[in-house]
């Protein structure tokens, strides 16, 4: 397909941002996903946030039931999927009620003016049609019948009873899809072959949904609305081959990945729960790699199996968000203290309960650290963006299986269904790991299964079918000795707290130190964040140089043990702050390691925070008068 | 395997021993289960590091502490789960769950109908002696109606679990009954059990001298 020519002139832009929102119904994840992909293929950098409700199909037409996927793509390296979308889709009232806030002043809107009926306006609280009522003249609006010119364009298909009115209905989120194509100058080939695929057994529906994407397209091109048409260039990336990945698919294919280069089976048991579930869909899989996947009874059970699993000589994984994590404590703290290594993937959503389960949130940050009977240090890591997913799950495993210990990896929803493009690594590039399985007895006297490495006091792996290292694992303390029998001796246990302790202090002893972005080293503030809020803190930190302020950023990844020197560095300047979407649970963490009076930005919105807001805060703290 | 099988030696009772003492109380039917278990695995020729015993919490849970074959004393409960964890890791093993009534059927009666429906391939032996014995004699999910134990000074008064029959609805593959006082019998069930591939459930009646004396002595006159 040739594309359109146009007498229109050509604008073009570093970067823009679009948000498509409607009702659950409307496929506005589909119609987001595939822009993204077209944004791919053209070679633009990428950020994605798939926004949407708990419920399957919440009432329709209702601000419960929009469903939103906004994404920034870019002609330069971006770190998030923008503040302020420059071009809002609003499939019905609801989705303009719940989204017009967001949007850039002059803004592009373009909407289904046949969805503003005033049942729906009703529906969605509007007390006047604000297609009428003047209240959208600031923006760039295109009020388009979006309904109606599908329904037009697919009358062949309705009159000859190949498609129902519903079916030709629901084609006009390609309608929407090619029109905002057309606007940003991208070929409509790669959705085209995407329909051909998805509806190989339906050639009527590959047929319609082009037939709705082209008129979309034609629509653009012909009507005199449109006074420009855009155009990214693609962005400058290394050479390599790329993929679109979600937090969630690089969280499955670094555990392969880790599998692999360790020469072990993975083993991976969860319960389904959003929104962590796509690690178990993408696992399943992938039984080529010697993947075994096994959807357990309840969490308990999930996080059980893996204990079984590791004691198997496994790389047994599980996954869950915060109620499955809840659950899982018990059985956390049994592999820690058969020291056994598992990983434990938390994909954070909205809590406490049930909560906000398609949200995201990082407020499981005390249960990792500490949610669990007595004295349970286990190592903990989080995510900073999708494709570090990939690598932070690798490096979980390893540390895992080095140190005989659980490893909880911390994701968010936002991460999980976010995506972007990454060079994948060649697996020969990662560095492998040794599970040293122990081979025969350590001891003259046989084999004492807690005698610890002296420089790591990890204990040694023998399992089940080794002839001649035969033990018995509990959850019971046991003696200082090696051999695992019980003890309740009162000072061996306090000595087995210290050692279990110690054991995971010591992982920082082989972590490179913390990098702090600082390029001068004279920064008047010292912005800290973990996981998630990485993108958004880079990109906070650009512009605030770019405003004149001295500024430095901390982002960890390692939260236990903490990388050696970020103490230092947060005793080293004269301000602190710390972002995170939760009430404070680093901040307290960092505050009681180091007296320090770090100040916080804590927002729980369901929401990523934007650059905007971080660079705002971030100001007043650095123009506040000091005391 | 074969090959390699007929040159280790004939592995005797003691061979399945660990050097662990035994500290259940005088006269509890553990210690026949115990001696029968290790008996037999000798007479199968099985072979003590492809040997599991998965328990989770109870007095009968001890069990892998006194075998000398790889084990895992877990959390309560849980045994099943971690048992079907190991199977599915490693089918090559030769796996026995070892539970009770309180920890089967009450805090794990999830796992355990699970783990039958699943027909994983465990040998699952459900020590009931309808008592909570460990915490000290509360009625457990098999006691009759009407038992007076420490948590129910005026008799229970909720019906009791039978295990063979939930084993049974949770179409079990192999569901077997016997009694910790006939050896014989014992032994046969457990190598009945031991054969099947799948999950199979063996209930063993247990006496408990301390907090449920004489609960399966009925007719028999001792």
């Amino acid at each position: 397909m040739s594309t359109t020519e146009t007498p229109r002139e050509t604008v073009r832009l570093d970067a823009a941002t679009i948000r498509f929102a409607g009702d659950s119904g409307d496929g506005m994840q589909l119609t987001g996903t595939r822009f993204t992909n077209e944004s791919a293929v053209a070679g633009n950098d990428l950020a994605t946030l798939p926004d949407y409700p708990a419920e399957i199909r919440a009432p329709a037409g209702t601000l419960a039931g929009v469903s939103s996927f906004q994404l920034q793509f870019a002609a330069e390296d971006i770190h998030t999927p923008g503040d302020e979308p420059d071009v809002l889709v609003a499939m019905n009232p609801a989705a303009l009620k719940k989204h017009l806030p967001s949007l850039r002043a002059t803004g592009t809107l373009i909407i289904d003016e046949d969805a503003f009926t005033s049942r729906n306006l009703n529906k969605a609280g509007f007390d006047e049609n604000p297609l009428e009522d003047g209240s959208l003249e600031d923006y760039d609006l295109h009020a388009v019948q979006l309904t109606s010119l599908t329904l037009k364009a697919l009358e062949e298909f309705t009159e000859d009873g190949r498609l129902n009115r519903k079916e030709a209905e629901r084609a006009k989120n390609m309608f929407a899809l090619g029109l905002v194509s057309w606007m940003f100058s991208r070929s409509l080939d790669t959705t085209e072959k995407w329909l051909q695929e998805k509806f190989a057994k339906r050639p009527e529906l590959v047929e319609a949904n082009i037939k709705a994407l082209r008129t979309g397209r034609n629509f653009g091109d012909t009507t005199e609305s449109f006074k420009y048409v855009y155009e990214v260039p693609p962005a400058e990336l290394e050479a390599g081959t790329y993929r679109n990945v979600s937090g969630n698919q690089a969280v499955a294919w670094g555990l392969v990945a880790a599998a692999n280069r360790a020469g072990m089976d993975l083993f991976y048991g969860s319960y389904p729960i959003t929104p962590a579930s796509d690690i178990l869909h993408e696992l399943s899989r992938l039984k080529r790699f010697g993947v075994r996947t096994f959807q357990a009874e309840d969490e308990i059970a999930a996080m059980s199996s893996t204990v079984g699993a590791a004691f198997g000589g496994a790389l047994a994984v599980t996954a869950s968000s915060g109620p499955g994590i809840a659950l899982k404590g018990e059985a956390i703290g049994l592999a820690l203290m058969t020291e056994l290594p598992v990983v434990i993937v938390d994909v954070q959503r909205g809590g406490p309960s049930t909560g906000l389960p398609t949200k995201t949130e990082q407020s499981d940050l005390n249960i990792a650290m500490y949610g669990r009977n007595g004295e349970s240090p286990i190592p903990v890591l989080a995510a900073t963006s999708p494709s570090d997913a990939f690598f932070s799950a690798y490096e979980a495993a390893r540390i895992a299986v080095e140190n005989r210990t659980p490893v909880l990896l911390l994701m968010d929803g936002y991460l999980a269904n976010s995506s972007e493009p990454w060079n994948m690594p060649d697996p020969d590039t990662l560095n492998p790991f040794d599970p040293q399985y122990a081979a025969e007895p350590n001891t003259p006297e046989g084999f004492l299964p807690y005698l610890r490495d002296g420089e790591t006091l990890a204990r040694p792996w023998a399992v089940p079918g080794t002839s001649g290292l035969e033990h018995r694992l509990g959850g019971l303390e046991k003696d200082g000795l090696g051999s695992g029998n019980i003890s309740y001796d009162p000072s061996n246990h306090h000595e087995m707290t210290v050692v279990r302790q110690e054991k995971v202090d010591r992982i920082a002893d082989r972590l490179d130190p913390i990098e702090v972005d600082d390029p001068d080293g004279d920064a008047e503030l010292l912005l800290v964040g973990w996981g998630s809020t990485d993108g958004p803190l880079r990109s906070a930190v650009h512009r605030l140089r770019e405003d004149g302020h001295k500024v430095a950023h901390m982002q960890l990844r390692h939260l236990s043990p903490l990388r050696r020197g970020v103490d230092e560095a947060i005793k080293g300047y004269p301000k602190v702050l710390c972002a995170e979407n939760n009430l404070g649970q680093l901040t307290r963490l960092l505050r009681a390691r180091t007296l320090v009076d770090i100040q916080g930005h804590h927002r729980v919105t369901g929401l990523p925070f934007t650059a905007a807001e971080l660079v705002e805060v971030a100001t007043d703290l650095l123009t506040e008068e000091s005391s | 395997m074969s090959a390699t099988e007929t040159e280790l030696p004939q592995l005797s009772r003691k061979d399945f021993a660990s050097d662990q003492e035994v500290r259940w109380c005088p006269g509890c039917g553990d210690y026949a289960i115990l001696a029968a278990m290790q008996s037999f695995l000798a007479d199968q020729g099985a072979r003590p590091e492809s040997t599991v015993f998965i328990s989770g919490i109870g007095c009968s849970s001890r069990f892998p502490y006194y075998m000398n074959t790889y084990g895992m004393h877990t959390i309560h409960g849980r045994a099943p789960a971690i048992a079907t964890g190991l199977a599915v890791a490693r089918p090559d093993l030769d796996i026995f769950v070892i539970t009770g009534d309180g920890d089967a059927l009450s805090i794990g009666g999830n796992h355990l109908i699970h783990a039958m429906r699943r027909n994983v391939n465990l040998t699952i032996l459900l020590f009931n002696n309808e008592i909570y014995g460990l915490t000290k004699g509360q009625y457990s999910p098999t006691s009759p109606v009407g038992t007076v134990a420490k948590s129910t000074p005026y008799g229970s008064i909720d019906e009791p679990l039978n295990p063979s029959t939930l084993a049974l609805g949770a179409e079990a593959s192999f569901v077997a009954r016997t009694i910790d006082r006939d050896r014989n019998h014992l032994t046969e069930t457990l190598a009945a059990a031991h054969a099947h591939k799948g999950a199979a459930l063996v209930e063993i009646l247990q006496n408990c001298p301390v907090f449920n004396d004489g609960a399966f002595s009925a007719g028999d006159g001792s």
